[in-house]
């Protein structure tokens, strides 16, 4: 059970200071916002968009770069800084655009339903993974439209009203069937994905010393791994991470450290 | 042993790329699409593709193989439960939900599962 | 490690995260408010110069400016911006007013027809109190003059009762009054048997005496014929009614009464039992007469009972005397009821051959 609500809110209320910066003459281009980690751009940046269109008079879709890096929509806020900002400088500065939107490389989420599907989608891979989709299938429309609007509006205990049960593991089953986790190399955008127990064959629970052996490779092989700005301890539970340290959308993101 | 090193040679890429390029060796898996609905069927349904490749690119070969019109929605499901991120590749669902060399998607003109 | 152990951890880094990362807070919410006010003061700023420019325009046209009215004009400006604020905030309490009004309109017109509807169902009530409370009395009344009729009744009951008890003994006093009576009056009866049978043995005595001395004078004389003596029959029928007298011999010398009672043979004669001086003749004439022979030589015929069809051979009454039977030569035997005269049974008796 994900019941550590010290750790649950801390992880929840992580929030990184962005500097958005539009590329023009006028120094009042720059607009502050402090970022959840845990909500998608799509989600946050209306204030943004609403400031800078005051200046800018294009009806384009906005996107914003960091480095020249396109940021994608729909990965959480706190995986994207985690990937690309390796010195974790603050505040975050974030490039503004506003034309040659990148279809290659960006999705549009051109309003809320789009990404509330989109996180849902996520939310029924994570639960298809831990019970065989038999908990997301139990709940309502309206729980899932309470999952989706207490990320969106920031009401922790709105959320976790609802995702504690598709925290919950039965008496009988000793942890979920798989772990839903992502793992991002070092590599840009590219992760891995693939089935992770969170017991090992003789029955004993893994630590994240055992996942970072699975996703070895001969070439390399990861050291540690971090996720939400911090880097974990090996000897962490699997079982006990995914419970509490995923993101809103059930998964893992690791960000795999090699030497 | 060779490839392996190409094949992580190609990852070790830029750091800020986007997509990797395409390693020497090319992993091949077969996928099985089948339709969902009053969705057109598709003749040839099983297709090997790089297991590279991302659920955007699936999409847009049905969108072109079906000469669907671009303002046309296309939703790809995965057994029968959820729709994969369209930046997903191929070899991470097969890792996760294939089996075999075998990986089967469902695809819809409309919202079939949410 | 325990489960605590990286638990900890993992909760102190994430703390030294959030304390690292929320440094720009507070300045980035600053920001927003700046920015914001910047906003409304510059739409304010917009907003005051278009006006300027309207009244500008229209001062323009009207002719030549003096500074000292610009800056009159620009006062009044401000006085005007400050009325029309003042005037739309009185706008809006104005129509907040009215609302408020209609609602308290609508909540009054409920009240009173609530208060309309109690006040109804109170007049039912109340008549409805009124119909139990006349009620109540009339069965208050009724109970009264059942409780009256009721006491009434028990005292009958028991003045009834004493009475009853007074009358019973009353009865058994009587009762032993009488038995006594009855006792006395059977000793006093008792004593004048005594007397009677006394009377009647010197009586017959001395008629046994009298006689004696009569058959001892008659012996002495040489007549067979048979002397009927006197027969004083009211002696006889005295003699008959009272009980213990003993009937002494005597031979009769005198016919009393001599009377034709049937045409041709009298084969039988019999005295009733129960009724005085009646007598019953059968003869040849096949009938059974009834006679009877009052005091003196008196005769008088009382019935005639017929059915045999020969000639009457004896004659009895049964011990009530209400019924004679007679045998005859016809073989059979009838009985006649004495009062009506009528056949009763009639008995035949066939003999076989043997």
């Amino acid at each position: 059970m994900a019941n550590d609500r010290e750790v649950l809110k801390v992880v929840w209320e992580g929030k990184i200071p962005a500097k958005f910066v539009i590329d023009s003459n006028d120094n009042d281009e720059v607009y502050y916002l402090n970022l959840p980690r845990i909500s998608y751009f799509a989600l946050c940046t209306d204030k943004v968009k609403k400031h800078f269109q005051r200046h800018i008079e294009k009806e384009d879709d906005i996107w914003f770069s960091y480095m020249d890096v396109p940021l994608k929509f729909h990965i959480p806020i706190g995986v994207i800084y985690d990937l690309l900002v390796s010195d974790n400088s603050l505040p975050w500065q974030i490039n503004v655009h506003f034309n040659k939107f990148p279809e290659d490389i960006l999705f549009k989420f051109p309003n809320k339903d789009v990404i509330e599907s989109h996180f849902l989608s996520c939310l029924k891979e994570a639960d298809f993974l831990k019970h065989k989709g038999q908990v997301i299938c139990q709940l309502q429309k309206k729980d899932h439209k309470q999952l989706f609007l207490g990320l969106q509006n920031d009401k922790f205990d709105q959320f976790w009203a609802v995702n504690r049960r598709l925290m919950e593991t039965t008496e009988q089953e000793n942890g979920f069937k798989n772990l839903p986790l992502r793992c991002y190399t070092d590599d840009g955008y590219s992760y891995l994905q693939k089935l992770i127990t969170p017991l090992t064959e003789k029955g004993q629970k893994k630590t994240l010393k055992d996942l970072l052996v699975e996703f070895s490779t001969p070439a390399k092989k990861p050291v540690g791994a971090k996720t939400h700005g911090i880097e974990v301890p090996l000897e962490t539970e699997l079982q006990w991470l995914s419970e509490t340290l995923s993101y809103p959308d059930n998964f893992l993101h690791l960000c795999l450290i090699y030497e | 042993m060779t490839d392996e090193n190409q094949e992580n040679s190609s990852l070790g890429v830029e750091r800020l790329s986007i997509q990797p390029e395409k390693p020497a060796e090319i992993v091949k898996i077969d996928i099985l699409l089948n339709a969902v609905g009053n969705s057109p069927i598709m003749k040839q349904r099983k297709w090997t593709v790089d297991w590279m490749k991302d659920i955007s690119w699936v999409s847009k070969f049905i969108h072109k193989y079906l000469k669907l019109d671009s303002e046309d929605k296309l939703f790809l499901y995965i057994n029968q439960t959820f729709a994969p991120s369209p930046d997903q590749i191929l070899k991470n669902l097969y890792e996760c939900y294939g089996s075999q060399n075998k990986l089967s998607l469902h695809y819809s003109i409309s919202p079939a599962w949410g | 490690m325990t489960e605590n152990d990286f638990r900890n951890i993992i909760l102190k880094r994430l703390t030294e995260r959030n304390v690292r990362e929320s440094k720009f807070e507070e300045m980035v919410y600053y920001t927003h408010r700046m920015l914001e006010r910047n906003y409304e003061l510059k739409s304010e700023n917009l907003a005051i110069t278009l006006e300027n420019e309207k009244l500008r325009k229209g001062i323009d046209a009207g002719g030549g400016i003096d500074l000292g009215s610009i800056a009159r004009i620009q006062s009044l400006e401000k006085k005007l911006l400050e009325k029309q604020e003042e005037l739309m905030d009185l706008h809006k309490r104005k129509s907040d007013h009215q609302s408020m009004i209609i609602d308290l309109n609508v909540k009054v017109s409920d009240l009173q027809k609530q208060i309309e509807h109690k006040n109804i169902s109170l007049n039912e009530q109340q008549k409805l109190n009124q119909m139990l409370k006349a009620e109540v009395n009339l069965l208050t009344v009724k109970v009264g003059k059942l409780e009256e009729l009721n006491s009434t009744l028990k005292d009958e009951h028991t003045a009834l009762h004493l009475l009853f008890g007074s009358l019973e003994e009353k009865l058994k006093k009587t009762q032993a009054e009488n038995a006594q009576l009855l006792e006395r009056l059977m000793k006093s009866k008792a004593k004048d048997a005594e007397k009677m049978n006394e009377e009647n043995e010197t009586f017959l005595r001395k008629k046994n005496d009298a006689m004696k001395r009569e058959l001892a004078e008659a012996m002495g004389s040489d007549s067979n014929t048979i002397l009927s003596p006197p027969i004083n029959e009211d002696a006889f029928f005295h003699g008959c009614s009272a009980p213990n007298v003993f009937f002494g011999d005597e031979i009769p010398n005198k016919v009393h009464m001599k009377f034709d009672s049937n045409d041709g043979e009298v084969n039988a004669v019999r005295w009733s039992p129960l009724m005085e001086r009646m007598i019953a003749t059968g003869g040849a004439d096949r009938k059974v007469k009834l006679w009877d022979v009052g005091k003196g030589n008196t005769y008088e015929l009382r019935g005639n009972l017929i059915g045999s069809n020969q000639a009457v051979t004896s004659l009895d009454f049964d011990s009530t005397g209400t019924l004679i039977l007679a045998s005859s030569n016809d073989y059979a035997s009838r009985v006649w009821g004495i009062n009506d005269h009528r056949l009763r049974v009639s008995i035949n008796i066939v003999i076989l051959s043997i």
